[in-house]
């Protein structure tokens, strides 16, 4: 009988922990990173069809229209990653085997011809960063020093196409594996990682606010000298620039309607408003599609006005982010990391 | 300035007065009493934090979570200096700063503002000697960069201006006693900046480590080739000093994104950099915030708020034992145990040797706004 009622208090509050709903947080923490594991899956689909594609061009089984659309897929899954470069990407810094930039010396292409003229070339993935990813994959195939249509040209660079695109689909599998790891590793609190809910969600709110904040300096890059420089847009070979802006906008977009929106609403009306429009807007204007890429609309009077008013976009949804959303949430971000000493 | 009455509480005459007042039997009864008291008992966590309406504060927990206290001031700082016998810290405002604030540790009374000089302004750090002499690290600025010691004397129950000595260098940041005190090793940011701006002046960095006795006078200076600005410093018993680096966003954009972010001297050898890893060394984005040497363990560590990270190594071997995601990873201190570590946007998580393995747990301590300094008075 005495341990009868010891048992049924117990019993209770099992049940009751069991029933008990997950916190807005919480719902807002899974949110979130149901929304990123789709484009994972994405980008490691895309980069296994690259990678199949390119060893069809490098045996004259594709053609070049078919290896380039590929490439441009592969790219732009990986952008819908940059948005939210939360675990893996950022611990570890994989960033730059991607996609290299900025790229203010060039180093992607002399790092390729370099290899190209060394007859024995180490390993790629004990290479440089700029050679293993799809920079290094657009310099060949986009680039106009050389006529990667030509079947001699193209023989001189598909043997580093090919382990690119070997490289790439290999690192999206990993990549992809690491980050149902590191996904499923913190979803419950505590983790190793976040103490709790809080914790995690100032992590997240802080990479999505400096990945923000990089896109901004990605349309600022090639006018930091005075002078517009469009060598130093991202993607100015392939014209993939606006596109991959527009895929990282998808994203912010997808975890603010998923995620952040959901614990914003509650708490300030007017923010959340204030936020859904700009994201509209920003998709809005960069969805037209481009009569020239941004490349070369950037050395036009219409084509700077079209950056800035992009880069004002990027720079409210960065203030939204960072400073109303930061204090509606009680979150601190980037304290000593942006302004420590 | 502002005028205060600095109470009559060091330990030595609450002692004294205590043996004065109860005499035999109740001098021995009074030091159990006295070692079971809450604020000898209970360290406490001093550091400078800011809140989400970017309001600076000078606060006190213990590690337990309670709040000692929670001062408002009008400038933010950034290292922590405990009086070497009274309860009494200075928190001492980042460049380019000119406050520097006596708290009073027991309730968190402002007792004093010092301000600086004409000409002056602070670099966040400075070291209480044995009697209470204070030196503080200071820009020139009029001739800009021109590192100073400024030195301080208890007149009156105020800290006062007394007199300074050149660091032999620009940009003086945090500093630390060479053995036996006979003068400091001090990290030469090498970065020149104006009054009242954190712009650097010039693109190039003149940074250096010197070695100097406490009337001035060089002993040593040392570069490292790689050009970093030498921030922070931190010794261990045996002399060995490590310092962080951080480098300039011009140079990162200029393509060179290595940056030699540890580096090490042990005594009578040349300052070099600590071997660490490329691949970990540039996922810290060229910038760590606090070094700190435990040295019985032989434990070196970096905070790293750009990477999110805290690293640590054995002093001796190089061997890198940890290499931990915090975010905003900022503050850093030693236990008996380990390190404490804050986090500008996280928690704080201690860091022990356990069994065969380091653990790192959460503390209950407020999250967030921690600047990239702590101490831990005992």
């Amino acid at each position: 009988m005495m341990r009868f009622f010891l048992l049924f208090p117990l019993i209770f509050f099992t049940l009751l922990t069991a029933c008990t709903p997950p916190t807005p947080e919480q719902n807002a923490i899974t949110a979130l990173y149901n929304t990123m594991t789709p484009y994972y899956v994405k980008w490691r689909e895309a980069s296994a069809v690259f990678a199949t594609t390119t060893a069809n061009f490098c045996a004259n089984k594709a053609d070049l229209g078919d290896v380039r659309t590929r490439w441009r897929q592969s790219a732009l899954a990986w952008h819908a990653i940059q948005a939210f470069p939360i675990g893996p990407v950022n611990d570890k810094g994989y960033a730059s085997q991607v996609a290299y930039w900025p790229d203010p010396k060039n180093l992607v292409a002399f790092q390729v011809e370099s290899r190209l003229n060394n007859s024995t070339p180490p390993a790629l993935a004990s290479s440089s960063v700029a050679l293993r990813g799809l920079s290094a994959a657009e310099y060949i195939l986009f680039d106009r020093t050389h006529d990667i249509s030509q079947q001699d040209v193209k023989n001189h660079y598909c043997p580093l196409l090919n382990e690119i695109g070997t490289y790439q689909a290999t690192f999206s599998l990993t990549l992809e594996q690491e980050w149902q790891q590191f996904s499923q590793q913190t979803q419950k609190f505590p983790n190793e990682r976040f103490a709790n809910e809080h914790e995690a969600l100032t992590e997240f709110l802080r990479t999505q606010v400096t990945a923000l904040d990089n896109t901004g300096k990605r349309l600022t890059e090639p006018f930091k000298t005075g002078q517009t420089q469009i060598y130093q847009l991202e993607y100015w070979r392939s014209g993939l620039s606006q596109a991959s802006l527009y895929s990282m906008a998808q994203t912010h977009e997808a975890l603010w309607r998923q995620g952040w929106r959901t614990l914003a609403l509650p708490r300030d009306s007017d923010l959340a408003t204030s936020i859904d429009q700009t994201h509209v807007a920003l998709l809005e204007n960069l969805s037209r599609i481009p009569l020239q890429p941004l490349s070369v609309t950037i050395t036009k009077a219409e084509g700077v006005a079209w950056v800035r008013s992009r880069q004002s976009e990027w720079l409210t949804l960065d203030k939204l982010y960072g400073h109303a959303l930061a204090k509606t949430l009680g979150i601190q971000i980037g304290f000593n990391a942006n302004d420590g000493d | 300035m502002m005028a205060i009455s600095l109470p009559d509480f060091s330990r030595r005459r609450f002692l004294q007065s205590s043996l004065q007042l109860s005499g035999g039997i109740g001098t021995l009864l009074l030091f159990p009493t006295l070692s079971s008291c809450s604020i000898f008992k209970n360290p406490s966590l001093l550091s400078a934090r800011n809140d989400v309406d970017n309001k600076h504060w000078c606060v006190s927990y213990g590690l337990d979570g309670s709040e000692h206290f929670r001062t408002e001031v009008p400038q933010r700082c950034h290292d922590v200096l405990q009086h070497p016998s009274l309860p009494l810290a200075l928190f001492v405002a980042r460049r380019p700063g000119t406050h520097c604030y006596l708290i009073d540790t027991r309730n968190g009374d402002l007792l004093q503002t010092l301000e600086a000089r004409t000409d002056r302004h602070f670099y966040g750090h400075g070291l209480f000697d044995h009697d209470g002499t204070l030196y503080l690290t200071e820009n020139d600025t009029s001739k800009p960069g021109r590192g100073v010691l400024g030195i301080y004397q208890w007149r009156k129950n105020f800290l006062e201006f007394s007199d300074e000595i050149s660091t032999h260098g620009i940009e003086p940041h945090q500093f630390v006693w060479l053995p036996d005190n006979t003068g400091f090793a001090i990290a030469n940011g090498g970065i020149r900046t104006e009054a009242a701006s954190r712009i650097p002046l010039h693109e190039t960095i003149e940074s250096s480590l010197v070695l100097m006795k406490k009337n001035g006078e060089l002993i040593s200076k040392e570069t490292l080739s790689s050009g970093n600005s030498i921030r922070h410093i931190a010794a261990a018993s045996d002399g060995t000093l490590a310092t962080a680096q951080q480098f300039s966003r011009s140079e990162i954009n200029n393509g060179n994104d290595t940056a030699t972010l540890l580096a090490i001297k042990k005594p009578g050898q040349p300052f070099e950099p600590f071997p660490v890893n490329a691949e970990t060394e540039k996922q810290l984005q060229t910038y760590s915030a606090s070094v700190a040497i435990h040295s019985n363990h032989r434990w070196l560590a970096i905070t790293a708020p750009r990477g999110n990270r805290l690293l640590l190594w054995h002093l001796d071997t190089g061997e890198q034992l940890l290499d931990v995601a915090i975010p905003d990873c900022a503050g850093i201190t030693s236990t008996a145990e380990g390190f404490i570590v804050s986090s500008g946007e996280g928690g704080c998580r201690s860091v022990q040797q356990q069994a065969d393995s380091i653990s790192v747990k959460p503390l209950p301590l407020p999250a967030g706004g921690w600047d990239n300094h702590l101490i831990l008075a005992i």
